[in-house]
């Protein structure tokens, strides 16, 4: 009798502490008050949030995924860009080597036409540098021209298999 | 408001900005009929918000702060912080 009394006097005092304390007594009547609340309305609160976490989820992907894909036109504006930068520098180096060979050329010419009166006069070790360069530029310029024309032939030649794009899709 | 996708989040972000003060839980229908207020919601759907945050953690009740964002787990946090800038 004694001991029931004395327990519902420690019930007593801890339901005046919580009352006291405000905090722990409104949290059970709202667990209370939810619990009594149908399925339907537990289960839209619920969906709701799981909805919105997958939506914000996807539009994260959609923001990552166009940051992705303006990466990806960057890029392939750069690669244009060196394209065009590179085939530039060809016509450039073709049209000097052309300029350098057609002087050579026509020094040569003169310097190996047999009438005197019109020829310029070199001695022979000169001709013979002359002639070897004017050999040599025109093999680098068809070098330029073949590899401007047909960017991977000398690497087919050298048996260099070079395929950017499976690197770069990572394959 | 008129879905439970815009109350939702109105609802979390009026926790954050700590409208929810201890004085104003010592009756749950206050309570609730202020957050219905707040963010458009019946007293049911408050309730609701409030029991599912509750249940599940992403809010706590503290005496002397009321309600407020439970911010010590991380992705809780994130999860949060997710769905008030929706």
């Amino acid at each position: 009798m004694s001991d029931s009394k004395e327990e519902s006097e420690t019930k007593g005092s801890e339901e005046k502490s919580l009352n006291n304390n405000g905090s722990p007594k409104i949290i059970n009547a709202i667990l209370q008050r939810y619990n009594e609340l149908s399925e339907n309305q537990k289960a839209n609160v619920s969906d709701t949030f799981s909805n919105l976490i997958e939506e914000n989820k996807l539009k994260r992907w959609g923001i990552r995924l166009k940051q992705l894909e303006s990466d990806q036109q960057a890029r392939k504006n750069l690669l244009k860009q060196i394209i065009v930068q590179r085939e530039r520098l060809f016509v450039f180096l073709i049209i000097l080597m052309a300029v350098e060979t057609f002087v050579l050329f026509t020094i040569v010419i003169f310097a190996s036409i047999p009438s005197p009166s019109i020829r310029l006069t070199v001695n022979d070790t000169t001709l013979q540098i002359l002639v070897g360069a004017t050999i040599a530029q025109i093999s680098a310029m068809v070098i330029i021209i073949i590899r401007s024309v047909f960017p991977d032939s000398l690497n087919k030649i050298m048996g260099v298999d070079k395929s950017p794009s499976t690197e770069e899709d990572g394959v | 408001m008129s879905s439970m996708k815009e109350k939702l989040p109105a609802f979390l972000r009026k926790v954050k900005e700590g409208a929810y003060t201890p004085d104003q839980l010592d009756d749950i229908d206050t309570l609730s009929n202020k957050i219905a207020g707040d963010v458009g919601s019946t007293s049911d759907e408050a309730i609701a918000m409030l029991g599912f945050l509750l249940q599940n953690e992403y809010v706590k009740i503290e005496p002397n702060k009321g309600i407020i964002l439970k911010e010590d787990d991380q992705q809780t946090n994130k999860i949060i912080n997710m769905l008030i800038k929706s």
